[in-house]
């Protein structure tokens, strides 16, 4: 039994197919709730679990027969962010928020004659990701105890690390439970989440120390087994002193000027959203999708020129990769060879053996360009008999151009 | 030296079984990767194996990809697969007599699949097993991802989907390689900061995000993309590089697209006629890939060339060398710069190499053997080779970010999938209240919970709402999605007025077979 044999279930299904599972998905799950989610650092998507005939009877007893969705930073308090009123048979809604880096909370509800407002659903907070570079500068090093020493094989580390020197202290982290905090804002200490420097056998607590020498201590570690780690492992961090980063920060900054540094990078998804359209107009996106990984479907139809095949079934395109409007005809030419002889006969076909079927019988294509060919069939039998049969073929073709008649 | 390069490889694909048909359109992905990705990358390891080349490669074998290659049914159809193209191939050598240039490709498409049916049974079709030989032998880092390559950011508001998706993805991979992942492949680099907890209680020490989510760090990474960050959690964060990304993914400048390489889409399975290649299509009814290619990108025009291997060969050396000069000029001024050599980290996905980009495993090749050759120039490292070699990094908040369009989730959540994730919602919610309701069930019991979380998990897989998005086949994306959400909705039933069926228990469960072992008190 290999690795991973134990995680093997029996092959076969049962012929019989049984349908238990309900033939749809629920139009709701009856729970009246408001789904918050953000997509990126402006847009929102919300959803509300409200059945159809119930959504129906809020809206008649709403102001203009509609309900509204309000969104709020940080709280339901003030005026909202967004204000949508909501089309009658609206479900989910895509609202755009003005900041990134933010909190939100969305109600449902509607209004009632004289402004006062009925809430029907109340969001969970969300936070939109942040935008910009920050302009928090602080820099504050630390290293993770344990580190696992190297495996037992593999390739020897070159020399590496540097010396370095404290100039920043610890920078806060993120308040708990929500976004990173603005520039230079923090709800929790940084000592409560670092270890503090042991006093001996290790980083000197300020003023500079060597890494070399923390990652020879580590590697001197003793080889852990790693499936007998403890069951819920926590990395510690410990501070160590931290390199003259503000000038280095200067120097990377002029020498990535010229990418754009936060504009994100294509990966096989977006490259697919790119590509795919033109991946549709060279084969049609079922084409594509017969054997397109989802993980890169359509992402190299750039592999393929930009214009389509003159396969068979294919229309050829112009070098813009948009379909001709004019009648178009492929046509090409094969030759099949067949014919019989004993099963236990040996045959080849220009000197090339071929199979033959049970009974005796073959069939063999052979393309056929321009041109003029000689085949010569030779068949050998099992008390070494010899027969041969040689084939003449010529084929030209004429694509005289076009007249109406 | 002046830095390190890092090359990642992320082999994944959803998990597509179909016991239920003979024969499955879908299931050809995993064979055509098996083919052309999966079996050369590790002919390509045994060579560096044999020539002692020291390369260290980082390499993410996703638990459904890993799953679907240890399936007894689906090795069994992989090999009936490569014994058609094999078949068809040798029809080839026959057919193309007349036509030199296509008669020698398809004597070497022959060859290829022969000795990818060689190395297929030499290894008894265990591939996980080869390539965990390989990280036991210290060749390469093998790392996990989620246990259906959820995006976690869109789970993030119900902690025990994360904590299950990460910590099922943990077991898995202790099943496969006997050991614990150290790095994660978070699906689609996709990043927000409650994830972590889950990361934690799996023990894993370090991801990598996208460009903008390690720039847009709070406070501000020093170093840039040129060296990790810690988040305030001690995991360690590595960001892709800008310039090695746009070489090889971008359409216009992308290595991918040189004329010399093989054109992915001019397949015989469109060229001839329907009758001869019917045979060996994906599906019985309708034009498809068969993997034998004759024609070069050669350019715009609807004119395509004969295929030059040799060509396409030169050409991929040509790139490897340019990519390790871009690499090496990159570095340079770097690492005058910082106090320690510079990092590029540059993932890939693995099918790149070699399924779409055909001469992707030579231009490894070369890459690696040029890098090894001038070590003075850059060292080939891992990650986490990385972290023991720089222990001490800058503490930072990275953003959340994904790869992709948009730098979000906006590929995953958009006007042709949102409809999926309100029941992803619910269906979780009741997979908690599942097992905290069943502490503990009777054995029936237990494979009736179990199964829930199998179908939940599948249901979560990005690769659905993905392939909605892109709309290549939405059709099937949208029926497994539904058709998982429907049988946990039905377990979820029956759980609940306590009549299970075990006859249909029984049929899915061999149906959506993988993760046996699953624990469903992780939603608990």
């Amino acid at each position: 039994m290999g690795p991973g044999q134990k995680y093997l279930l029996g092959p076969a299904a049962p012929v019989q197919h049984l349908q238990i599972e309900p033939a749809s998905l629920p139009e709701t799950y009856g729970t009246r709730t408001l789904l918050l989610a953000p997509r990126d650092p402006h847009w929102l998507y919300a959803h509300w679990d409200i059945a159809p005939q119930e959504q129906r009877r809020y809206s008649a007893m709403a102001v203009g027969r509609h309900l509204v969705l309000r969104v709020y930073e940080r709280a339901i308090s003030g005026p909202p962010a967004a204000e949508i009123h909501l089309r009658p048979d609206a479900r989910h809604w895509w609202v755009y928020v003005p900041r990134a880096e933010t909190q939100y909370v969305a109600d449902l509800g509607y209004l009632l004659p004289g402004g006062l407002w009925e809430n029907l659903a109340t969001s969970e907070i969300v936070a939109t990701p942040p935008d910009t570079v920050s302009q928090d500068t602080k820099v504050q090093f630390a290293t993770i105890e344990p580190l696992t020493p190297p495996p037992a094989a593999g390739g020897t580390p070159p020399s590496g690390g540097s010396t370095v020197a404290t100039t920043e202290p610890l920078a806060p982290p993120p308040a708990a439970g929500g976004t990173p905090p603005p520039d230079g804002g923090s709800t929790v200490a940084a000592t409560e989440l670092l270890v503090p420097a042991p006093a001996a056998r290790g980083t000197p607590p300020s003023g500079g120390t060597s890494m070399v020498a923390t990652a020879e201590r580590l590697a001197e570690a003793p080889t852990l087994d790693l499936p007998a780690s403890p069951p819920h492992p926590q990395p510690r961090l410990r501070p160590v002193p931290t390199p003259p980063a503000a000038s280095q920060a200067a120097a990377l900054a002029q020498i990535v000027a010229n990418a754009p540094l936060c504009q994100p990078v294509p990966g096989s998804a977006d490259i697919a959203q790119l590509l795919e359209a033109q991946a549709g107009l060279q084969l049609g996106p079922q084409a594509v999708a017969e054997s397109a990984f989802p993980s890169l479907a359509g992402v190299f139809a750039g592999i393929s020129s930009p214009s389509a095949h003159p396969s068979m079934g294919q229309a050829p395109a112009d070098a813009g990769g948009q379909p001709p409007k004019d009648f178009w005809l492929n046509v090409n030419a094969e030759l099949v060879l067949y014919g019989a002889t004993e099963p236990d006969a040996h045959v080849a076909i220009g000197g090339q053996p071929i199979r033959l079927r049970p009974d005796g019988t073959f069939s063999y294509r052979l393309a056929l360009p321009d041109g003029n060919y000689d085949v010569a069939v030779t068949a050998v039998s099992a008390d070494y008999e010899y027969r041969q049969v040689t084939l003449h073929f010529s084929r030209r073709t004429d694509s005289p151009a076009f007249t109406p008649p | 030296m002046p830095g390190y390069l890092s090359l990642v490889l992320h082999a994944h694909l959803p998990f597509v079984r179909h016991p239920e048909h003979e024969k499955s359109l879908e299931e050809n992905w995993l064979f055509e990767a098996i083919t052309e990705t999966y079996v050369p990358l590790l002919q390509l390891l045994g060579r560096w194996q044999q020539q002692d080349l020291n390369l260290r490669l980082t390499l993410t074998l996703t638990p459904t990809l890993c799953a679907m290659l240890q399936d007894p049914l689906l090795c069994e159809r992989y090999l009936r697969h490569l014994d058609g193209l094999i078949q068809l191939a040798e029809k080839e050598t026959c057919r193309t007599r007349w036509e030199p240039a296509f008669h020698d490709l398809a004597l070497f498409y022959l060859d290829r699949f022969n000795r990818a049916r060689d190395y297929y049974l030499a290894c008894q079709g265990g591939l996980v097993a080869a390539f965990r030989a390989f990280q036991d032998q210290g060749r390469i880092e093998i790392i996990t991802s989620t246990a259906t390559h959820a995006l976690l950011p869109l789970l993030a508001a119900h902690p025990p989907s994360v904590r299950a998706q990460v910590l099922a993805a943990r077991d898995h991979y202790r099943a496969c390689f006997g050991r614990d992942p150290r790095g994660i492949w978070l699906p689609e680099c996709a990043y927000v900061r409650e994830i972590e907890p889950a990361l934690l209680e799996a023990n894993l020490r370090w991801f990598i995000i996208d460009s903008h989510g390690l720039l847009r760090a709070r406070p501000r990474p020093c170093f840039a993309l040129f060296a990790p960050i810690f988040t305030p959690n001690g995991i360690a964060v590595f960001g892709r590089d800008l310039l090695s990304a746009r070489q090889v993914w971008s359409r216009h400048e992308g290595y991918p697209g040189d004329p010399s390489y093989r054109d992915f889409y001019r397949d015989i399975g469109f060229d001839l006629d329907f009758d001869y290649v019917k045979p060996y299509l994906p599906a019985v009814d309708k034009r498809g890939f068969t993997g034998i290619k004759y024609h070069r990108i050669t350019g715009p025009s609807s004119h395509k060339q004969a295929y030059d291997r040799k060509a396409a060969l030169d050409t991929a050396d040509t790139h490897a060398a340019h990519f390790l000069q871009a690499r090496c000029a990159q570095l340079q001024p770097l690492a005058q710069t910082l106090d320690r050599p510079p990092l590029l980290v540059c993932p890939y996905d693995a099918e790149l190499f070699g399924h779409w980009w055909y001469e992707g495993p030579e231009f490894l090749d070369s890459l690696a053997r040029r890098a090894t050759a001038n070590p003075q120039a850059l060292t080939l490292i891992t990650p986490e080779d990385y972290l023991r070699r720089h222990p001490a990094n800058q503490l930072a908040a990275p953003a959340p970010s994904s790869w992709g369009e948009g730098g979000y989730w906006h590929v995953w959540l958009n006007e042709k999938n949102q409809w999926l994730y309100p029941h992803l919602h619910f269906a979780q919610r009741r997979m908690t209240e599942l097992a905290r309701r069943f502490r503990q069930p009777d054995p029936l019991h237990a494979r009736a919970l179990t199964q829930a979380a199998r179908e939940l998990l599948l249901a979560q897989s990005s690769d659905w709402p993905f392939i909605l998005r892109t709309g290549t086949s939405p059709a099937y994306a949208r029926k497994r999605a539904t058709d998982h959400l429907l049988r946990f909705t039905a377990l979820y039933d029956q759980l609940s007025n306590g009549q299970l069926d075990l006859p249909w228990l029984a049929q899915i469960e061999s149906r959506d077979n993988l993760f046996p072992d699953l624990d469903y008190r992780y939603w608990s």
